[in-house]
């Protein structure tokens, strides 16, 4: 009996050992997310081709997201990883066997001191509104633009906080979205974030360099802001230019989303956008309109977003087509997607 | 004799001596025992309010043997060196003292978690013979959202600990708040016990232990 009293107390005096060290360490960090939604498009064919809410008249999947990031020190890591199609084939690249590596971010970080820190590996891009996780969009289907930028940037880059209100961001880059740069380190990129009052912050981005196989240097500027006006309303906006050089072609367009919380827990959100496909050598440019209105009902982790988008493309270069299969100028598609966090 | 664990399941290893096996019902007991002692650690709690309807943590400490002006150098050693989360913004002679402070929300269990967001507050620490007052009361509460790199980062709206979150929220609220009323106790905690030092100016505490000789033995 007293054996037994000595192992009971020995495991509960682990288990408060175990809270102790909590307190003492920072604890490693889990999070994620995942996503499924339903999409209708009303002349029955996938029309609108920008990214996730694809799948039409099929109650499918996005993806399971899970990050790690620990802290020991001034170092830190991040590793994310991605299973599912927007977290797959629609995001990432895949190795050279063909198969997925699921890694949306893997980078170490170090921070020299309060103000400057370095980072390298695998990361996000810094460019753009919009998000590969759903969690962090407020309308399910993504804008021309985030489809045409960039998804992530494998590189280094040093960040220089000047003060809480502005920093400065300067790396090196591999081409947009490759896990390894075929043509050498061959982009230098800079982000500078002003946050010139509460509420708002503002990021002018820049990104260069000769991609592999390219018939040019492709340079991006891109600004993307955002205005916490009220408790309630918020505008955010986002316009970039994207032009390669030797005439071959880019795109340029504007955004913006102004989102209005009616409670902490609904909210309603307009995406209104307007963007360009810039012509290759004779070729004229051709534009796309769209205009998406989305709800966000949020219910601890889980958000619901129903959504109604309607594009418009004048110059036919999406090839949206009617329920008869006739060409048509626009396309307008209704969604419905449940995004648990956590 | 092979002597396994207690909880080892007596099934697993017929052949072996099972003098020191526990029945399953007891390893079900001990493990309830555990799950209850867990619940201990999440278990909500509520600050109440002042008379101005905001939450507020109170704690007043009766310090007989502690002279008045080491308990005025004490409070202002606390606001210097607590962290960087507190921060002491005016004071009122030697026996008031008002800061602003701040404390990250988080979802932990067994050193796996993330935070959640952050709450600031004002921190008052007010001094009479023999005895002083803490105050930390006026939470304004700010949830972090995963920004693209994986971190965690404030959203851009804060709200007052007071302000309802609605039925759809009331479970993460809750959490919240007896995060915040958990720290609170933390805060009051590290203080009595720099307030509680009766030497005017004490010695830093040793940042290396001393050295252990292996000469002599």
């Amino acid at each position: 009996m007293k054996l037994k009293s000595i192992l009971t107390i020995a495991l509960l005096s682990i288990v408060s050992a175990t809270y102790a060290q909590e307190a003492a360490e920072a604890p490693l960090q889990i999070s994620g997310s995942v996503d499924t939604y339903f999409k209708y498009d009303f002349a029955k064919a996938p029309n609108i081709k920008t990214y996730f809410a694809n799948e039409q008249n099929s109650v499918s999947i996005g993806m399971i997201d899970l990050a790690l990031k620990k802290t020991t020190g001034k170092a830190s890591f991040v590793g994310e990883l991605s299973f599912g199609p927007r977290g797959q084939s629609q995001s990432i690249p895949n190795g050279p066997d063909g198969d997925s590596f699921h890694i949306q971010n893997l980078y170490v970080n170090y921070a020299f001191t309060d103000k400057f820190s370095m980072t390298a590996g695998y990361m996000g891009t810094f460019v753009g509104y919009e998000v590969i996780s759903p969690a962090a969009n407020f309308n399910y289907s993504t804008s021309y633009l985030f489809g045409a930028g960039p998804f992530q940037n494998a590189g280094i880059k040093g960040t220089y906080a000047f003060s809480e209100k502005v920093s400065l961001m300067v790396g090196l880059f591999n081409d947009w979205n490759v896990y390894q740069d075929l043509n050498g380190v061959s982009h230098v990129g800079a982000q500078l974030m002003v946050a010139p009052v509460e509420g708002w912050s503002a990021y002018l981005n820049f990104l260069s360099g000769y991609s592999a196989g390219a018939g040019g240097t492709g340079t991006i500027f891109d600004l993307t802001t955002a205005y916490q006006v009220t408790d309630k309303f918020k505008l955010g906006l986002n316009a970039a230019d994207y032009s390669v050089t030797n005439d071959n072609g880019g795109y340029s367009g504007v955004a913006l989303y102004p989102q209005y919380a009616f409670t902490p827990a609904v909210s309603l959100g307009l995406r209104g956008e307007y963007f360009n496909i810039k012509g290759k050598g004779e070729m004229s440019d051709k534009s796309i309109t769209s205009v998406t209105l989305s709800g966000n009902i949020k219910a601890g982790g889980l958000t619901f977003i129903p959504e109604i988008r309607l594009d418009g493309d004048k110059d036919f270069s999406q090839e949206f087509v009617k329920t008869s299969g006739a060409l048509s100028k626009t396309a307008s598609q209704f969604s419905l997607a449940a995004v648990y966090a956590f | 004799m092979t002597i396994l664990p207690f909880w080892t399941p007596s099934f697993l290893f017929p052949f072996i001596e099972t003098s020191m096996y526990i029945p399953m019902k007891k390893i079900m007991f001990s493990l309830l025992l555990l799950m209850f002692s867990a619940a201990g650690f999440s278990q909500t709690s509520v600050l109440p309010m002042d008379e101005r309807g905001k939450y507020i943590f109170l704690e007043v400490v009766e310090l007989p043997v502690v002279k008045k002006d080491v308990m005025s150098a004490n409070a202002k050693r606390f606001f210097k060196g607590y962290s960087k989360s507190i921060k002491l913004n005016s004071s009122e002679g030697d026996t008031a003292f008002y800061g602003k402070g701040k404390m990250i929300l988080s979802k932990n269990l067994i050193g796996v978690g993330h935070p959640t967001g952050e709450a600031k507050y004002n921190i008052s620490l007010e001094l009479r013979n023999g005895k002083y007052r803490l105050i930390l009361t006026d939470f304004i509460v700010t949830p972090y959202e995963r920004d693209r790199y994986g971190n965690f980062v404030p959203v851009t709206v804060s709200t007052a600990l007071e302000k309802s979150p609605g039925k759809l929220n009331n479970a993460e609220w809750e959490k919240n708040m007896a995060f915040i009323a958990t720290e609170s106790r933390k805060i009051a905690e590290k203080l009595k016990t720099i307030m509680s030092n009766t030497i005017k100016d004490p010695k830093p505490e040793a940042k290396k232990p001393a050295a252990v000789s292996t000469a002599t033995w």
